[in-house]
């Protein structure tokens, strides 16, 4: 018994040779590895099948590509559009590729095609709708795609698509369109709608097209992600009426609570709630109006109007719109 | 049984004694190969370079705001209204003139400095009989790319200017006296050694980071590295910029001003045309009054307060008296 105690047996020596070695092997990779280290590879994966195939693959008729493909990764999103890369940085970015053509025989005629991957379909409204250019028209290539005087924007599924003319001239212009849809004929198939709260707003006197999906801190306050926003312009001013879904009621009032102490630190003055709208924040925030509540799993609310009848006008359709969504 | 529990105890203390010691080489081992400077942006240079200041004297607190739609008669008015080009720039100068070349976009989406205006900017420091005039940035696309599909590189060279683009020799590491940010890291001074003058020309533009970006954001495409880790302190960066370059002119196109989606744009509808060229000396008091294109205030643009206060300008810029040209 005492031998067996201080002297382990043969099975116990190679078991412990064998962890050793094993140790001695994890070593040996992380120092290789740490010498050859690129921080593009942790944790996205590189540019290599990130979308940069679809590019390279993709025939246009009329087009010639200028060049090879260009890959990018958090990382050196913004080597190619500096700062605007924390706007899809925020959102869920994953990887981007872009290539450039040419008009057949015009060098001087030429298009980019930037398309980005997303983490998922909502990242990718959520880049969509934040850059959306007002007056622009429906592509009619997607439910979420429209076309400016020398550029085509979509989202479809996790990938959302720039298209940029180096000019409007009308060749350019359709080839922006035809690259488009050979694109979206080679994407996997995934819904293109936007996500379901964008649908909630009332109808009635809403901004076309002025949907948009705030990724990360909204309003400025940590936190307060993946809030709509919607606008309702009256006369002179311009309403904002803003949505979030949260995992139960509990997480949304919660969430309205700290919303309301948020303004109150940063020079809102607390009011008492409206009558029609009892148990909501009423804050007066530098002359503009903040009501918001807690409904459901949403916060809802009403921002940036100094009428404050006006500002409960639209809040109470809201109220009444998120009522009939979820009775 | 006294005699086994202190054999016990004994090889119980070798064990733990040899873990210890074991444990205690591996951590040494991690101390020896920590290094607790991280990755140094030097590059290899052993002393940093010093920037001069660029001003020159006499045409201290200059400012003039002219409203056309046309640039270069814009920028011959506007210079006239500072004292002429010659005022700035001498028979056998070299005159660097650092554009905004930060993207291969086309110069219509208003992304990058302005073509016609680079070339005509050349053209009157020849005029004023400049010996070298150089055209250069450090973009962060292809340089190649961002010279030629921006238009500014065959502008530049048409109007016999040459184009310098950024290339490893060229970098130097610098550090800003008093600089928090902006330590011993790699700054494009090759085509700026030997300058008697430096000129700024950047479009004015929306930007996603610092709210907008002006003349003093475009002295970042002076510095080399990973300078996008700078973005995480974009007012701190600017305001430091600002301090690095004193310049001898700088002038913000918002004739056509990139209002929406900067600082890249994409779209022509994210152009909103202001007929505005501002030309100064001072470039805090420039981009206090170009910010006013985007419908910003300078007091909330937080690097124009930082710059200001760190004495790289004047955010007051009435207090300049500018002088006002209007072209019709």
């Amino acid at each position: 018994m005492e031998l067996s105690r201080s002297h382990p047996s043969r099975t116990q020596r190679l078991l412990s040779l064998a962890v050793l070695g094993l140790l001695a092997l994890v070593a040996a990779v992380v120092f290789w590895q740490q010498g050859r280290y690129d921080p593009a590879s942790w944790g996205w994966g590189g540019a290599a099948g990130t979308g940069a195939g679809l590019l390279a693959e993709l025939a246009v008729p009329g087009l010639a590509p200028l060049g090879p493909g260009e890959g990018f990764t958090p990382a050196t999103l913004s080597d190619k559009i500096d700062g605007k890369a924390e706007l899809y940085l925020a959102a869920g970015f994953e990887s981007m590729a872009a290539r450039r053509y040419a008009l057949a025989g015009q060098p001087a005629q030429w298009l980019e095609l930037m398309l980005y991957r997303m983490k998922d379909s909502r990242a990718a409204y959520s880049v969509f709708s934040n850059q959306r250019r007002s007056g622009a028209k429906d592509s009619g290539l997607t439910p979420n795609a429209y076309t400016t005087s020398n550029a085509l924007y979509l989202a479809q599924g996790p990938y959302y698509l720039e298209a940029v003319a180096s000019s409007p001239q009308p060749a350019l212009v359709q080839g922006l369109a035809q690259a488009a849809k050979a694109l979206l004929a080679k994407l996997p198939a995934a819904p293109s709608a936007a996500p379901a709260e964008a649908e909630l707003f009332p109808a009635q006197g809403m901004k076309a097209g002025s949907v948009v999906l705030l990724a990360k801190d909204a309003f400025g306050m940590a936190g307060l992600d993946q809030v709509f926003i919607a606008a309702y312009p009256q006369g002179a001013q311009e309403l904002m009426a803003f949505l979030a879904r949260r995992a139960d009621p509990a997480t949304a009032q919660k969430q309205a609570a700290a919303y309301a102490a948020f303004l109150k630190q940063n020079g809102g003055n607390p009011q008492p709630a409206p009558a029609g709208l009892p148990g909501a924040h009423l804050a007066e925030v530098f002359g503009a109006w903040e009501l918001f509540w807690a409904q459901g799993p949403y916060l809802a609310g009403v921002r940036g109007s100094e009428d404050q009848a006006a500002t409960l006008a639209l809040a109470m359709r809201l109220r009444q719109a998120l009522e009939k969504a979820q009775p | 049984m006294s005699r086994e529990t202190d054999q016990e105890r004994r090889r119980f203390l070798l064990r733990a004694g040899k873990a210890g010691l074991g444990v205690a080489a591996i951590g040494a081992l991690g101390w020896w190969a920590h290094d607790t400077q991280g990755p140094s942006a030097n590059i290899g240079q052993a002393a940093n370079v010093k920037l001069p200041s660029f001003a020159v004297k006499g045409t201290d607190k200059r400012l003039a705001v002219v409203k056309s739609s046309h640039r270069v008669p814009a920028l011959r008015a506007g210079l006239e209204a500072l004292g002429g080009m010659g005022a700035f720039v001498g028979a056998g100068h070299k005159v660097v003139i650092k554009v905004n070349a930060a993207f291969a976009s086309p110069p219509a989406l208003g992304a990058t400095s302005n073509p016609e205006l680079v070339a005509e900017l050349v053209r009157l420091c020849r005029g004023a009989g400049a010996k070298q005039v150089i055209v250069t940035d450090n973009p962060i696309n292809d340089p190649a790319s961002c010279f030629e599909l921006s238009g500014i590189g065959p502008a530049a060279r048409e109007a016999g200017a040459q184009v310098v683009l950024p290339h490893p020799g060229a970098f130097a590491p610098y550090s800003l006296p008093g600089g928090r940010l902006i330590r011993d890291w790699p700054l494009m001074y090759g085509p700026l050694a030997g300058a008697d003058r430096l000129i700024g020309l950047a479009p004015v533009k929306d930007h996603h980071r610092s709210q907008a970006s002006v003349t003093m954001k475009n002295w970042y495409g002076l510095l080399g590295g990973r300078r996008n880790v700078f973005h995480q302190d974009i007012n701190g960066i600017i305001s430091e910029l600002g301090q690095m370059v004193t310049p001898s002119l700088v002038i913000a196109d918002g004739v056509a001003t990139l209002a929406h989606n900067g600082p890249t744009g994409g779209s022509l509808e994210d152009l909103r045309p202001t007929d505005t060229l501002i030309l100064g000396t001072d470039h805090v008091a420039v981009d206090s009054l170009a910010v006013g294109l985007l419908g910003l205030k300078p007091a909330k643009v937080p690097w124009l307060g930082l710059a200001a206060r760190a004495g790289a300008g004047t955010t007051d810029y009435e207090s300049l008296n500018p002088t006002r040209v209007e072209l019709g």
